[in-house]
């Protein structure tokens, strides 16, 4: 059945121009084909636009939603502004951000999300945080951020949800792992991974408890030589290192191609001589909380924040460990299809 | 034995009008079908939910047609039954079918449409 058009004069162009611009690009055309088939008049065609463009957004939303890349905006954000935040002026700053991400999301869907898009709506966040902290120092100057935290806190914050946004955004087949060609995604998602981290101890040293004497000073160096150890297994150039089993090429006139591939497999957080530095690293990142929960005067709020930011690391580091794993796999099974070849 | 998740009624009568429609199943002609099959006021946006929500499940699925000038020189978007859809559509209109029956064999009730 083709339902009759009920058309007898086109929407005016102004307004259709502006539903236009508010609609999700994916579903663009169909809903303003709808909208101009329906149009009587124009306060009818500005009523249905008003009650289906929400609908539509909406249904980006959920489409859109992806539960890794919140769980890491939010902690992103408590990692840049918790520590010198009053709560609550955090929770608006928070739920300012998320908005905002959340509708970036919905109006990209179903992208897979370039670089500049991921950077697009940090700053498009950025800039929010920024007009809506204007709007607090002049209504509710209680809830305005310092200006200091703000733009200490917005720089960490900038880099960090670019990155997480480049990595995590949802695919049209849902989250999926970087492919194989991507591995130098996958050591860029390590090395943001241990800046997250390192910045959940900095922000927090003060409710570290006092293990061993000077502690604040040997802690300081601690997350340096982690960086520094996970730096330089990332250039897969501790091969000198006693200890670490780093597979050695079994043929020594091995074609180059073989070589980079063993080279860039070694260079992924994938083997078993990982799990003590990743305990390690557990251990000294629930210490903040642990601090934070033992000390006399519990400021119950702060630990809740810290154990959603620890919680946030856990589950970013377990995609990450799925990536380096599914990829050196993936490059393991190269390096064989080479051998069988060579065997031929 | 449940074989699929069941039916709302809504889903029911949009699967329906989906597959009663064929080629020309889009958001405004459906609702349309519905008002028909449901014989009573359905509101737009719930068909059009519905529709989005019987594509999410995998009971439906979806392309652009070419456009139209009474739209602006816009695509409509075309539902088509999937073969999950296809199944589920029938299951429930089996359900449906041996409900009539036991209700109908029942002495004192009368339908007031066959």
């Amino acid at each position: 059945m083709e339902t009759q058009p009920r058309l007898v004069d086109g929407p005016p162009r102004s307004i259709e121009a502006v539903i236009e611009f508010l609609t999700p690009p994916a579903c663009r055309v169909e809903l303003l084909g709808d909208l101009c088939e329906w149009y009587v008049s124009t306060p009818q065609y500005l009523m249905l636009a008003c009650i289906h463009l929400p609908l539509k957004i909406f249904k980006h939303i959920r489409r859109s939603f992806n539960r890794m890349l919140f769980a890491a905006e939010v902690s992103a954000l408590i990692l840049a502004f918790g520590s010198a935040s009053p709560v609550a002026s955090l929770l608006v700053l928070t739920a300012v951000v998320l908005a905002v991400l959340t509708l970036c999301d919905a109006y990209c869907h179903p992208s897979e999300g370039t670089p500049k898009e991921a950077a697009v709506d940090a700053i498009a966040a950025a800039v929010v945080v920024v007009l809506s902290q204007a709007v607090l120092r002049i209504a509710a100057p209680q809830l305005a951020l310092p200006a200091a935290v703000l733009v200490r806190g917005g720089a960490i914050s900038l880099v960090m949800i670019s990155a997480f946004r480049l990595l995590f955004r949802r695919t049209p087949d849902g989250l999926r792992l970087p492919p194989l060609h991507e591995a130098g995604t996958i050591q860029r998602a390590n090395f943001m991974w241990v800046i997250a981290a390192l910045t959940y101890l900095w922000t927090d040293t003060g409710a570290m408890p006092e293990l061993i004497p000077h502690q604040d000073f040997f802690l300081a160096f601690v997350p340096i030589v982690v960086f520094a150890l996970a730096f330089r297994l990332q250039k897969n150039d501790v091969f000198g290192l006693p200890g670490l089993k780093i597979p050695v090429p079994s043929q020594p006139d091995e074609d180059h191609e073989r070589r980079e591939l063993v080279r860039t497999k070694d260079g992924l957080w994938s083997g078993i001589e990982f799990v003590a530095v990743e305990m390690f690293s557990f251990v000294l990142l629930g210490l903040p909380l642990l601090g934070a929960a033992l000390s006399p005067n519990v400021d119950w709020l702060r630990v809740e924040m810290r154990f959603v930011a620890f919680l946030g690391l856990v589950a970013l580091w377990i995609y990450i460990r799925m990536a380096n794993y599914a990829a050196a796999c993936a490059l393991q099974k190269q390096i064989d299809a080479l051998d069988a070849k060579r065997k031929k | 034995m449940k074989k699929t998740d069941p039916l709302g009624q809504l889903e029911q009568v949009v699967l329906t009008a989906v597959l009663v429609l064929r080629d020309h199943a889009y958001g405004m002609a459906v609702h349309a079908r519905v008002v028909e099959l449901a014989d009573r006021p359905v509101k737009l946006p719930a068909v059009y939910v519905t529709l989005d929500r019987l594509e999410e499940k995998g009971y439906l699925s979806s392309r652009l047609s070419d456009p139209t000038p009474e739209r602006g020189g816009r695509a409509k978007r075309i539902y088509r039954l999937t073969p999950a859809g296809d199944r589920v559509l029938n299951e429930s209109a089996a359900t449906a079918g041996r409900v009539y029956d036991a209700v109908k064999g029942f002495g004192k009730w009368k339908p007031s449409r066959a």
